[in-house]
């Protein structure tokens, strides 16, 4: 692909990109692409739609509320400084023996009883990001070809 | 291949309504999932998200077809944003009990098989598509959905706009930035 001197290729390598990984795809990728389009053909063609779920989302909302509300353990309290175990020691008892796998399981499985709750992704946006700012906030303004557009 | 190539989503025409939409779907599927796994940066959840999409999109289907696409690609980015934002949750939850996501503990961009006739193409290309996906990643949300949705899977302004909910406008100035931002992300590129 040969593009002008001037010319920024990186769009134009990136699109070449794409096509060419579209034409490599896996056989396993296009297999489960095939079977889960066959399943979303499936699950359309049912009639109605199942509510039992509202309760448990209610709960699961308020749940997983209630641990996002918790201060994270590398998040130190303003005016405290972190607490650190000292070299050697073993690693802090959690919830159970394996901390590990009732995380994921917790958060899981609430977030499984979630997926189709429009309410709980609307609560979601609010959500602050790893970075500490609300998912949707919009980017800073940055200097662009068309000043004066409000994103 | 399921006798379906990367080629653009069918056009409007007779066929009955279930093969219509089967056909539509495999039309789009692949696109589908290489954009969502640009975005996302996990096989799983962009097979998640395709599905989700898929579902989603069924529920439009007495739409005109001249606008499935459009429709599907719409349905397709708020799909992968609800992905991000359940993602971010659940890295929060764990986070709390002091565990690492796994997802962020190993790239499995990496592991995904490839067909390329040769190993050393393959692993080029594998190289800049896992570079591609970091830069997109790094980008704000708009400004990597303008990108994916206008530069790489070609959806004209309009269509752009459309499936963003905002208008051509605000597209170019987003597709501005986020070029502007690759540029400097991707400099070997040049």
């Amino acid at each position: 692909m040969s593009t002008p001197a001037h010319e920024d290729p990186s769009p134009h390598r990136a699109r070449a990109l794409f096509e060419a990984q579209i034409d490599a795809l896996d056989g396993a990728t296009a297999t489960a692409l095939r079977a889960r389009r066959r399943e979303a053909l499936a699950k359309a063609t049912r009639q109605g739609r199942s509510t039992w779920w509202w309760p448990a989302s209610g709960i699961a909302t308020a749940a997983l509320a209630v641990v996002l509300w918790l201060p994270r353990p590398d998040a130190p309290t303003p005016g405290t400084a972190p607490v650190t175990s000292p070299p050697g020691s073993p690693p802090a008892a959690g919830p159970s023996d394996d901390p590990a796998t009732d995380a994921a399981r917790f958060a899981d499985t609430a977030l499984v009883e979630l997926e189709d709750d429009a309410e709980f992704y609307a609560w979601l946006a609010t959500v602050p990001d790893d970075a500490g700012t609300p998912f949707d906030t919009p980017a800073p303004p940055v200097p662009g070809p068309h000043e004066g557009l409000t994103l | 291949m399921d006798g379906h190539g990367p080629a653009r989503p069918l056009s409007p025409n007779a066929a009955p309504p279930e093969m219509a939409l089967d056909g539509f779907l495999a039309s789009v599927e692949r696109r589908a999932f290489r954009m969502a796994e640009l975005a996302l940066g996990h096989r799983e959840d962009a097979l998640d998200a395709v599905q989700d999409a898929m579902i989603a999109f069924l529920g439009y289907r007495e739409r005109p077809q001249s606008e499935w696409q459009a429709l599907f690609f719409s349905v397709l980015r708020s799909r992968i944003t609800d992905r991000h934002r359940r993602n971010t949750v659940r890295r929060r939850v764990l986070a709390v009990f002091g565990v690492r996501d796994e997802v962020d503990a190993e790239d499995p961009m990496a592991q995904l098989a490839d067909t390329a006739p040769g190993p050393a193409e393959a692993d080029e290309r594998q190289r800049a598509w896992k570079a591609l996906g970091h830069a997109l990643r790094a980008l704000p949300r708009r400004q990597r959905e303008a990108f994916l949705l206008r530069e790489l899977q070609g959806l004209s302004g309009a269509e752009t706009a459309a499936a963003m909910g905002c208008t051509e406008g605000s597209v170019k100035t987003h597709l501005f930035r986020a070029q502007a931002a690759l540029r400097t992300q991707l400099e070997d590129w040049r």
